[in-house]
């Protein structure tokens, strides 16, 4: 087995510490540590898993044991950042750390954290504001309803657009 | 959770365009042309979007329709209308307005070229930016008033706005609350504030991902310079549209910056732990 990394379609960004990727064939965009920035980096087909833990203890000066490559190779592969055909996970027989990676999380022992990018318009809301209605932290955007009664008005601006537009259509 | 059904209105009629305006203008360096119903024209706050100017015809990045139509039962609907597709409707003029509003600053944001707009509330803290990133209704409008009252400097409730440099710019509206009274206290203090020049660009100091729980206090965790960046990204409106240019501002912003995630609680009592912290 010699991993080999998916880089069509991908770009980085560094960081200290880390390195960021934006996968242009799905829109999704990844942190990924320096452990596994280093695996992903030097994933190029020609070493074995043992001969990475090699190459990145020698490049970092780091310790980079066997088991740590592949928990990195596991969840760049669950990214979808390793070439199709790895089968890392299967070969090591490591239990699945999926519920491990969550979202904008960095914490604990996941190497990899991931986000979707939103689609422009999902960042819509067109929800005007109401009386007595609090925020729901994290909830979607609403749509508007349509036999809501009226919001009340927003105090008004000091400069209104001139009557009948700038021009007539 | 699904909203109950409605009984279905039918609006068969061809929409009212006849007596559309057309309003031309410039924002953040986007020509856009808006088409509303004169009755609506009296009903949106100028300039629409922060710093737009009129512009003269020509062609133009980005357009919007309103389109007026009539029900059967004499029922009227506005649809905001976008390439032929329609992007919302509603049924009364305030609302109309609203929707309006919201969609060409979306749209202002996405298609800006020389900047990055992340949904996020804003305020300048010892000369700079502390971004508290949110979508709509995620409650950054009132933290940033509350911000504001601990005595940080305003400059916004719905975007940061990031340059190439990294630097983050005002977004220099009045604060929209939900709650009418927190609006009139918003008037009160930023009116005065806001009739001034808008303040100068300033680096990012600080992020802070927070999330509401009642009794909560405000003890984060340092995130990464990945972590931070995450954050934000997963708020930014043209990350799909121009993704190259998105990271690398905001990786450029968060290299002298500092994440924190947490819970938080009330909106006064999350202001004062977060200034006397920072």
């Amino acid at each position: 087995m010699k991993p080999l990394a998916r880089k069509s379609g991908i770009f980085a960004e560094n960081l200290p510490e880390e390195v960021v990727l934006y996968d242009k064939t799905n829109d999704k965009v990844h942190c990924l540590n320096k452990t596994a920035a280093a695996v992903w980096e030097n994933s190029d087909g020609s070493k074995t898993v043992d001969e990475l833990a090699r190459a990145i203890e020698a490049k970092s000066g780091a310790p980079a044991d066997r088991n740590l490559v592949l928990q990195a190779l596991e969840e760049l592969e669950e990214a979808g950042l390793m070439e199709a055909g790895s089968a890392v996970v299967a070969e090591a027989g490591l239990p699945s750390r999926r519920e491990a990676v969550g979202k904008m999380v960095m914490a604990g022992s996941a190497l990899v954290a991931t986000i979707v990018a939103a689609a422009p318009k999902a960042h819509a809301s067109q929800d005007p504001p109401k009386d007595g209605d609090p925020p729901k932290a994290g909830d979607p955007p609403p749509l508007p309803v349509p036999h809501n009664p009226p919001p009340k008005p927003l105090p008004p601006s000091s400069f209104k657009p001139p009557a009948g537009g700038n021009k007539k259509t | 959770m699904l909203a109950a059904p409605r009984n279905p209105v039918v609006f068969t009629s061809s929409p009212k365009l006849e007596d559309n305006c057309l309003l031309s203008f410039f924002a953040f360096g986007v020509k856009f042309e808006l088409r509303v119903p004169d009755a609506l024209l009296s009903q949106l706050a100028w300039p629409i979007v922060p710093g737009a100017e009129f512009a003269d015809e020509g062609q133009a990045d980005a357009m919007l329709t309103v389109q007026e139509r009539q029900s059967a039962e004499g029922e009227t609907r506005y649809e905001i209308v976008e390439n032929g597709t329609v992007l919302s409707a509603v049924n009364y003029l305030e609302a109309a307005a609203c929707a309006v509003e919201s969609w060409v600053q979306l749209t202002v944001a996405t298609l800006a070229k020389e900047l990055v707009f992340v949904h996020a509330g804003v305020v300048g803290w010892k000369d700079r930016a502390v971004v508290v990133p949110g979508r709509s209704l995620s409650g950054k409008s009132t933290l940033v008033l509350s911000l504001v009252e601990s005595g940080a400097d305003y400059y916004s409730d719905e975007y940061a706005i990031f340059d190439s440099e990294g630097r983050v710019h005002p977004y220099w509206r009045l604060p929209k609350l939900r709650v009418a009274s927190n609006q009139k206290v918003a008037a009160s203090l930023l009116g005065g504030t806001l009739g001034g020049a808008p303040p100068k660009p300033i680096p990012l100091g600080w992020v802070l991902i927070s999330r509401y729980e009642a009794d909560s206090r405000w003890h984060p965790r340092r995130l990464s310079y990945g972590g931070t960046l995450l954050g934000l990204l997963d708020n930014t409106v043209p990350l799909r549209c121009r993704p190259e240019q998105s990271v690398q501002a905001l990786a450029r912003a968060v290299k002298n910056a500092q994440g924190f995630e947490g819970m938080r609680g009330e909106a006064a009592d999350f202001a004062e732990q977060v200034l006397a912290s920072l």
